[in-house]
């Protein structure tokens, strides 16, 4: 049960959203398949920041062992962190590029 | 680029389910437990205060429960220092007297970094002490790169890994995959420098 309640809420706060777009806010249902196309556009943005910021980190990390002498762990490299800070990334240059264009 | 964002929508509706776990059980060193030369307890950092973090502390104390058991007469530990601390290896060593174990059964290491290094310092001071077989404790998806390094430095490893993350929550779902995943990226790393 513990492990559903995440997927309940959202599915819930999910219905809850279209249902809102569509009766109150009028928004057509084909424009959110074009809503869902951007969406995976934009996440696919936000991976590649992702990949970026993860080999980035991997070369910064070997380079400063070879050259400074000071240890990094490679760890560091693949923190957690990454996640939210490349959506961010992400998100910023794919709404820049769309107000670019 | 569309595909690409399919990715992390996968990775997210992946971590609901059971296959993380499945992944972690696939990817992970099953428990050989029996009598040793040595409990070897691999490092696993310091909080900034000095003392054992979470894993650390979880390492340490399978180790001496291996111990108390009887099935090795030598106890090591690992880990280097942060800065203005004793080293993780010092702390782990000074629990170990205050529970009980004898200095002379107690031998540390500070100045490995990485798995591999302690693996090089250990095929050093331990095959001089005559030790071969070794009980190697640390977490089920490291085990398996760890024992592969030990075994590459000579040692007979027995595989005793600490009780793993099997929650059932999407949230240590996600941290369970994110682990094997650095786990892999990890293996691929070592095989392609030699160690393994």
């Amino acid at each position: 049960m513990e492990s559903l309640f995440p997927t309940v809420v959202v599915l819930l706060t999910s219905v809850g959203g279209y249902l809102v777009s569509t009766r109150w806010l009028r928004l057509s249902v084909s424009a959110l398949l074009r809503g869902v196309d951007k969406t995976l556009e934009c996440l696919g943005v936000c991976t590649v920041f992702l990949l970026v910021n993860v080999i980035v980190g991997v070369v910064v990390t070997v380079v400063t062992r070879t050259l400074s002498g000071q240890f990094l762990s490679l760890y560091l490299a693949t923190g957690l962190v990454f996640l939210p800070l490349s959506f961010l990334q992400g998100l910023a240059f794919w709404c820049w590029r769309r107000a670019s264009a | 680029m569309r595909y690409l964002g399919a990715v992390p929508i996968l990775v997210l509706l992946f971590a609901l389910t059971p296959g993380p776990n499945l992944l972690a059980n696939l990817t992970s060193s099953g428990p050989d437990v029996r009598a040793a030369d040595a409990i070897v307890v691999l490092s696993a950092g310091l909080n900034p205060d000095g003392s054992l973090n979470r894993v650390s502390m979880q390492r340490t104390i399978h180790g001496l429960l291996f111990y108390r058991m009887g099935l090795a007469p030598l106890l090591v530990f690992s880990g280097s220092a942060r800065l203005q601390t004793a080293s993780e290896a010092a702390v782990r060593a000074q629990l170990a007297r205050d529970l009980g174990v004898p200095g002379p059964a107690i031998l540390t290491d500070s100045a490995a970094r990485t798995t591999y290094e302690e693996a090089v310092v250990f095929k050093e001071v331990l095959r001089a002490r005559g030790v071969a077989r070794i009980l190697l404790v640390t977490d089920p998806q490291h085990m398996t790169r760890a024992s592969a390094v030990f075994r590459k430095a000579g040692f007979l490893v027995y595989p005793a890994p600490t009780v793993g993350d099997a929650g059932s929550a999407p949230e240590d779902r996600l941290w369970l995959l994110h682990r094997v995943t650095r786990e892999l990226a990890a293996t691929i790393y070592y095989r392609a420098m030699g160690y393994l």
